[in-house]
């Protein structure tokens, strides 16, 4: 516990006021990090079930042992607690948080913050080198998120980093993100709700310390070799490149959006002046991600077009209430547009609904933070409560929200813009099916990756590939759509939690798939050994913190995770292979695009059942009933939680 | 004012004002030969620079003891880095008392505080005309040192900080 | 020489494959002969909406010269998140 971690986590009660410091060391040997650690905490501490506006739901702010040093794309958080969006019946999941925040916490003494209960009035708190302050945030209270994170600064300097919530938050919309910087947020989940349930406005943090790294010059060795091989996103084959007309018009760069990272995202950018056209003001910030399509995609199904300056602004708008942009362009208005083309809503009080008008779009995001309105006010809860409220579109809703509450993401239907594919998005099927979101939170390299590469590479490469990182290139393979699928993606869920329990971004690994050399499969060579790809996260931890772990340790770190995470969902929500398969008929609606078979392929159940008992099979649990076995949760080192399971007959 | 010897240093007091040229202790200082260039236009606030400075220095991973400093304005996207020019005339150097407390690495024209001589006076952090808050000489409260860039001048590839730099935003070229 | 579409290019150019004859090539000249009269690829190759890889290689200067056995694929990424 020397290095990568600082040995504190600070738990916050803001009912008490009480603060009180737990030693990392009681999670991190089992449970690393990050989303890992979190799990732990709302085993222990979120049952039974609660309503995630209850004052004993935590908002869990987890570091890694990586966050804030050297390592590539290290300086991310993880966020926690029970998720105000998931629907009907919200439970624990996670979100991710980038900006330079998760790593000022660590040089201020702490690997986490564990939040609880409720404030009477507004505060925030201000963390500083050690010592805590809950402070009055009556003047905060109502401000956007950027004029929260100025406030803040003109209290206690520049050097603080800040993440806040916005109106939004404040009126508990359950899309309502945290946010930190322009557009580093913790979007998906609605934790911007949590903490506006507990009146707590921001998270300030100041800190001068460091985190001790075990073995220096290995680590400089690796920044400096993974580098050559992490030009850009690792899914995305593509170089980021500036626009020399916004660049002279809108001062657009290139900027970074997570601490310590040296990849360049191909759809990143910063403006640093849109002149507004609802606000008088020029504007600036971050679009990346799903920003840029609020101003739409040409030849897509987003296919509006209110301009730049307006998406811009939109963007800006959604960041500063601090509300979720998936949820907004894949789902909110998309649904909107299709409830007019049903003639069931013309109007957003007054403003037609119209995505080539900017001000529909300023309107309704405003209109949304502040609850405003019957139709906005339903919209706050997110699609699918939104349909139930209003008892309409119910069925439209369906094709552009999960069953859980999130809008679609690279699953080739309710995200209609990610050039996705027949078979490549079973595995997404797969990957939903079994967790408790949208599962490209962190789990882009299947699905994003083979789609992506495969427009670059030969099917070939592809293959062989596969075959090396998967054991069979029938992972991958065209002419085997239903074979060899739960394999990648177990293979891929652990690697997504990994990426959030060390924490690395989502979109700099894992690396597999490289433009560098004639193989097309990452590697590099330190004076010491050549080093392949997906063994990256685990060499940089090793040199981090100092430890023997091997990777095959790590891996089963991760499968402790993540059924640790399946322990809670069957406890707490009675999670089974029911639920699990209540996400096929969303697959069993034809994709978006037209694949390499010629037509819009969709879900074949009854082969689908069958690759979900294979997936069963290999993560050791019950086939009829999902469950993880006692023998399995032993096997992980789970003993007091299949103890616990057993006793509630859930083994 | 003469240059103190390592045994008399701990007599010495610490120069009360800013220190001004005209003060200067004579001192026979070698040419500055190469530096760090910023480009701060291409500068994306990533931090590595920062981070693998005190990472190779000082073997922790920390932006309060890196020799240089990110500026960064999060809601403008503005960046800038403040390291070390280097000076051909160091106002650093001619406001330390030690003799061998800063000297010049023959190889790389480096402007060094030499750790072991260093008395902590201060004299350097506040002649220094850009230095602020310690943006690039920096004090270490608990050993009672300063430290400043050094240009890596022990580094077989030279500035670290320039090698991890994705933006070629920092770039080690020889002064004119 | 094969060009292979990927995502909204399907249906827009009603196939996923198409075959190319002409030697001396370059890319700007081969989206010249796939736009359909509106410009409306070339925009969107300027726009970035749609990028070139020839022979597992990203494009990105469209005067890059082709020959006759390049296979070439022209693909949108979406938002890659």
């Amino acid at each position: 516990m020397n290095y990568g971690w600082v040995g504190k986590i600070l738990r916050v009660d803001l009912s008490s006021g009480k603060t009180d410091i737990e030693d990392t060391g009681r999670y991190a040997e089992k449970f690393i990090g990050g989303r890992g650690i979190a799990a732990a905490i709302a085993w222990n501490e979120l049952h039974p079930v609660m309503d995630p506006f209850m004052p004993e739901n935590r908002l869990i702010f987890m570091t890694g042992p990586l966050t804030g040093t050297s390592a590539p794309a290290s300086g991310r958080t993880a966020v926690c607690g029970v998720a105000p969006q998931v629907y009907p019946i919200p439970w624990f999941t996670r979100s991710n948080m980038g900006g330079q925040w998760g790593s000022e916490l660590k040089y201020a003494g702490f690997d986490g913050l564990i939040i609880r209960g409720k404030a009477q009035n507004p505060v925030y708190i201000y963390i500083n080198d050690g010592k805590v302050e809950v402070n009055d945030a009556r003047d905060l209270w109502g401000l956007d998120t950027y004029s929260t994170q100025r406030m803040v600064w003109n209290k206690h300097g520049r050097d603080a980093k800040v993440a806040c919530i916005g109106p939004a938050g404040e009126r508990l919309a359950r899309i309502a993100v945290i946010l930190t910087e322009t557009e580093s947020a913790a979007g998906q989940g609605g934790f911007g709700a949590v903490m506006g349930s507990k009146n707590l406005k921001a998270v300030a943090v100041r800190g001068t310390g460091g985190v001790r790294i075990a073995r220096p010059d290995e680590l400089i060795e690796l920044c400096l070799e993974m580098k050559k091989e992490m030009p850009t996103a690792e899914h995305i084959p593509i170089k980021p490149s500036l626009d020399q007309e916004r660049v002279v018009a809108y001062g657009q760069r290139l900027q970074n959006c997570s601490h310590a990272c040296f990849v360049q995202c191909p759809l990143n950018h910063y403006y640093k002046s849109v002149p507004g056209l609802g606000s008088p003001s020029l504007l600036s910030g971050q679009l990346h991600c799903i920003g840029p399509v609020f101003a739409g995609a040409p030849k897509t199904f987003y296919d509006w077009n209110p301009g730049f300056r307006a998406g811009f602004e939109a963007a800006v708008l959604s960041n500063k209430y601090g509300i979720n942009q998936w949820e907004l362009i894949i789902g909110t208005v998309p649904w909107l547009r299709a409830m007019k083309q049903a003639g069931i809503l013309t109007h957003l009080d007054g403003v037609e609904i119209d995505p080539d008008n900017p001000y529909f779009w300023f309107t309704l995001i405003k209109k949304i933070a502040y609850r405003d309105g019957r139709l906005a006010d339903a919209l706050s809860e997110g699609g699918l409560r939104a349909a139930d409220i209003l008892k309409i579109g119910k069925k439209e809703a369906s094709e552009f929200w999960v069953p859980y509450g999130y809008t679609g993401h690279w699953d080739g239907r309710g995200d209609r813009i990610n050039p996705i594919f027949f078979p490549v998005w079973i595995v997404a099927a797969i990957q939903l099916a079994t967790d408790t979101r949208d599962p490209f939170s962190s789990s882009h390299g299947y699905v994003a990756g083979v789609s992506l590469w495969s427009n670059v590479l030969k099917w070939d490469d592809i293959y062989r590939i596969a075959d090396k990182v998967y054991g069979s290139d029938r992972a991958v393979n065209l002419q085997t759509p239903y074979e060899y699928k739960a394999q990648p993606a177990i293979w891929h869920q652990h690697r997504s939690v990994l990426k959030d329990s060390l924490p690395v971004c989502d979109w700099a690994f894992p690396r597999i798939y490289s433009l560098s050399n004639d193989d097309h499969y990452v590697k590099v060579a330190t004076s010491k050994e050549t080093i392949y790809g997906p063994s990256f996260e685990h060499r940089l931890f090793t040199a981090v913190t100092g430890t023997d772990l091997a990777q095959n340790d790590l891996d089963r770190a991760a499968e402790r995770i993540f059924n640790l995470e399946r322990a809670i969902q069957i406890r707490s929500h009675g999670r089974s292979r029911k639920e699990d398969e209540s996400i096929i008929p969303y697959f069993e609606t034809a994709e978006h695009f037209v694949g390499p078979t010629g037509k819009r392929e969709s879900l074949d159940k009854k082969k689908f059942v069958k690759l979900m008992d294979e997936y069963y099979a290999l993560r050791g649990w019950s086939g009829t009933t999902g469950r993880p076995t006692k023998e399995r949760l032993v096997d992980l080192n789970l003993e007091d939680v299949s103890i616990e399971m057993e006793k509630l007959g859930l083994v | 004012m003469t240059l103190l010897s390592r045994t008399s240093r701990s007599s010495v007091e610490p120069m009360p004002e800013k220190a001004t040229v005209a003060s200067m202790v004579a001192r026979d200082i070698p040419q500055a030969r190469f530096e760090i260039a910023v480009d701060a236009a291409k500068c994306t606030g990533c931090g590595s620079c920062e981070l693998i400075c005190s990472l190779y220095h000082d073997g922790v991973n920390s932006p309060s003891l890196s020799r240089m400093r990110i500026m960064r304005d999060a809601l403008s996207g503005e960046n800038s880095i403040e390291v070390c020019s280097q000076c051909q005339g160091p106002e650093c150097m001619q406001a330390c008392p030690v003799e061998q407390a800063m000297i010049v690495d023959e190889k790389t024209g480096a402007r060094l505080i030499v750790d072991e001589e260093c008395i902590g006076c201060g004299n350097c952090f506040r002649a220094c005309p850009f230095n602020v808050e310690g943006s690039v000489i920096k004090h270490r409260p608990k050993e009672n040192v300063y430290v400043k860039c050094d240009l890596c001048y022990k580094r077989e590839t030279g500035p670290a900080c320039v090698e991890i730099c994705p933006q070629n935003a920092l770039s080690y070229i020889e002064q004119r | 020489m094969l060009l292979r579409f990927r995502g909204w290019l399907i249906e827009y150019f009603g196939e996923r494959e198409a075959t190319i004859e002409g030697s001396n090539l370059t890319v700007r000249d081969v989206l010249a002969r796939l736009d359909k009269g509106d410009g409306e690829i070339l925009r969107a190759v300027d726009q970035r909406g749609l990028f070139m890889s020839v022979n597992s290689r990203v494009v990105y200067d469209l005067a890059t010269q082709l020959s006759n056995d390049d296979l070439v694929t022209l693909f949108p990424i979406g938002t890659g998140g």
